[in-house]
């Protein structure tokens, strides 16, 4: 198959730049391997920093860092676009995209973030807050005592689901019965406060029902908290901005592993992929690789040598200094800053390919950990990864 | 291991340190400690007092008033995430670095060095030392060279010097000795893993000697508690009953969890993991550490406060062990269970 555009990684960058792109009638295909690290994630969109202000804390971030190459206005656009996206498909986000927020984590503490999800929105606990916690019997990823721990005067109650994982519990919450059951076991609990917390489980797909339901029929105030992989909020950002590419006209290549690519001198032609049989061949006049760091697999560490594993781009590395801090718990390793170099126009440093455009984490200096910048960034270096590729393509048109 | 046997009034105090022998001059010696796990200083007090602290063995008998020479050496091994072999390997030459492959239960060790150090504090594993080990099993087993390496380790070989040694500490004898300070204190120095219960038995011995005790110590015919149905835990036989899993890695249940618990009555991770290899696969309890605290907290064992207190010592630790291990697949790992307990869980230690 021949595509205008071909975008390699389906996490949060590449999934936004097929979206744009197939809003601007371009025919894009996504190529990934398996599903991306941001299902696993919070589901919360983090842009920048740990201070109470986020574009202006980039202001204060290295002249290297991807974000400088896309521009405060671009950030805080392709954030916006992505939040317009989200809402027409039924699942807002909430917050100011140049503030940060605390929201409440499975270890009774708080964690900064910008942009949570409809069913985060009153996560915001303050210290001498009362809350309710609901929980559910033998859950693994969740244990109320930690929080309580924070907040003595919060009573749990114990809903047993009849299974004990939080992919098995948001898949019963999906099942009007079982959720009518639930609200009727609540509404028995005389819970005081207006507030319940409770572990992120509220149904995989229709999570906006869901929490609506709950909300007229006991009357309560709800929100999520996020638990340890596979944490479902993650998953619905995953799932609901797949959705919203498919919608589009964006096609899929899912679990693709690219073993090969062809090049004609500075262009490179197709990509081929591991099939059984006969392997397929995907060609596009542009390519935009966005296939993360090294948790995702798009930067790999061969003991000390650094690899980009789809077309061995030269990858920037940090020299003279240790690639790991000593202590676990301070941000941003220096090997964070390992990565591909870009121009102005998100193209690959040295690449040799005219027609290859970079975004995401596998950008060098993106440190997504150590400025606490992960879909932010993403998002807004995959918007601005597809416009520079699309202006390429016009380019060529001509 | 550490349960008392029944019928044993028996206590004891872990994650301590002794600050300083209280009057070994007079026939009662105690000693002051601090625990760790509460910040609480402690006054320990007994009829005799019994040094057997491994490598910090000759520190403690100087404070007693013998000074016993030690040789200290430092000994590396790394743990790859496969059973690659089921019998022990070992190259048959003189003692030397990185001669043996170990299978344990899913993994397998390959080790060793021998490094001559002064203080058995804070020792980490050296880089060098992985490539050494990891080039001389790969000798026994090509496998090496490209297996996922999970964790490394040091410990020190509390060696006892002999009048004078000129060939290294690989040739220092593994043997040990006891040493009756003459005020109710007793040293045992020097020895290995392998003769520790031999140790234990000849020290108990001894104590009877002092008593005055006609009788002769008997653990080597007792199982020790819990090993009965635990040793022999087979992967294979955790497979059968796959219910609810708290650590994905080693398959181990919350209702196992919940036995150990129950049986042991401790408060410490480390005691769930050495008895059920929770937290020893490819994760390194990246999950299950957080799901084993949780559950001690819910048995009322530990407060929600002691347990983010051994969650944070315990990332420490296990980082320390993978940190010279990090590339490839581990290093995938590493910012998967970063991410999960800085980001998501907001662990981190803000600069600013």
């Amino acid at each position: 198959m021949k595509y205008d555009i071909a975008i390699i990684g389906s996490g949060m960058s590449g999934l936004m730049a097929s979206i744009y792109l197939a809003e601007q009638g371009i025919k894009t295909a996504v190529i990934s391997k398996g599903d991306p690290i941001c299902s696993l994630s919070s589901g919360c969109i983090d842009i920048a920093g740990n201070d109470e202000l986020t574009l202006d804390s980039i202001d204060k971030f290295p002249q290297e860092h991807p974000y400088k190459k896309v521009g405060n206005t671009e950030i805080y656009n392709s954030i916006q676009y992505f939040r317009d996206l989200m809402e027409k498909q039924g699942c807002y986000y909430t917050g100011d995209i140049r503030k940060n927020r605390r929201i409440l984590t499975p270890l009774g503490r708080t964690r900064v973030t910008s942009l949570v999800p409809f069913s985060m929105e009153y996560a915001d606990i303050k210290k001498d807050e009362t809350f309710h916690i609901i929980s559910f019997k033998d859950i693994k990823d969740f244990f109320p005592s930690y929080v309580t721990g924070e907040f003595p005067d919060t009573d749990i109650s114990i809903f047993d689901a009849g299974t004990y994982t939080t992919m098995g519990i948001a898949a019963k919450m999906d099942n009007t019965e079982f959720l009518s059951s639930f609200i009727t076991w609540i509404n028995l609990q005389n819970i005081k406060q207006g507030k319940i917390g409770i572990p992120a489980v509220l149904g995989i797909t229709k999570t906006f029902k869901i929490i609506k339901k709950l909300e007229k029929e006991t009357g309560k105030f709800f929100f999520e908290i996020p638990t340890l992989p596979p944490s479902i909020p993650g998953l619905r950002l995953y799932r609901n901005l797949k959705s919203i590419a498919e919608k589009k006209g964006v096609s899929f290549y899912g679990s693709s592993e690219i073993i090969d690519f062809k090049k004609d001198n500075d262009r490179i032609i197709n990509i081929t992929i591991k099939k059984p049989g006969r392997p397929d061949h995907v060609g596009a006049d542009a390519f935009i690789l966005a296939t993360g760091s090294f948790v995702s697999g798009g930067l790999f560490l061969d003991k000390n040598i650094f690899k980009e594993t789809v077309f061995n781009l030269p990858v920037f590395s940090p020299k003279n200094e240790e690639l790991f801090n000593q202590n676990f718990f301070k941000l941003g390793h220096p090997i964070e800053k390992a990565g591909i170099l870009i121009d102005n126009n998100f193209k690959a440093l040295e690449s040799g390919y005219d027609n290859l455009f970079i975004a995401g984490s596998i950008l060098a200096f993106s440190e997504t950990m150590k400025y606490q910048c992960g879909h932010g960034m993403a998002i807004s270096t995959g918007i601005a990864a597809a416009k520079n590729a699309l202006k390429f393509l016009g380019g060529t048109l001509k | 291991m550490l349960s008392p046997q029944k019928n044993a009034e028996a206590g004891y105090l872990l994650i301590i340190k002794l600050l300083k022998l209280l009057k070994p001059e007079v026939s009662v010696p105690g000693v002051k400690v601090l625990d760790k796990f509460s910040s609480e200083i402690v006054e320990i007090t007994g009829k005799v007092i019994v040094n057997a602290s491994g490598a910090w063995g000759s520190q403690i008998a100087k404070m007693a008033g013998s000074d016993v020479p030690m040789s200290l050496s430092k000994g590396s091994l790394i743990i790859a995430n496969h059973r690659l072999s089921n019998l022990v390997i070992n190259r048959l030459r003189p003692s030397s670095n990185g001669d043996i492959i170990v299978p344990s239960e899913t993994v397998s060790l390959a080790g060793t060095t021998s490094i001559h150090v002064n203080n058995p504090d804070n020792l980490t594993t050296d880089p060098d030392e992985i490539d050494l080990i990891r080039s001389e099993a790969a000798m026994m087993l090509p496998d090496f060279n490209n297996i996922r390496l999970i964790r490394s380790y040091t410990g020190v070989r509390p060696l006892l010097k002999a009048a004078e040694t000129s060939t290294g500490d690989r040739s220092i004898s593994r043997g040990f000795q006891i040493i009756d300070h003459k005020n109710g204190m007793f040293s045992i120095l020097g020895g290995k893993l392998t003769t520790y219960r031999l140790m234990a038995e000849k020290m108990t011995d001894r104590i009877m000697e002092h008593f005055n005790i006609n009788e002769k110590c008997t653990t080597a015919d007792i199982p020790l508690e819990g090993q009965e149905d635990l040793s022999g835990y087979p992967v294979s036989k955790r497979l059968g009953k796959l219910e609810n899993i708290m650590c994905e890695c080693e398959l181990v249940s919350r209702s196992k969890v919940k036995k150990v618990i129950e049986d042991t009555n401790t408060k410490h991770i480390g005691d769930i993991q050495h008895r059920t290899r929770l937290g020893m696969g490819p994760c390194q309890g990246g999950f299950c550490t957080y799901r084993a605290l949780g559950m001690l907290q819910e048995m009322d064992k530990v407060t929600s406060e002691e347990s983010l207190d051994t969650l944070k010592r315990f990332l420490q630790r296990r980082y320390k062990g993978s940190r010279p291990l990090l590339w490839g697949d581990q290093l995938r790992e590493e910012q998967l269970v970063e991410g999960i307990y800085l980001s998501l869980l907001g662990m981190a230690e803000h600069e600013i």
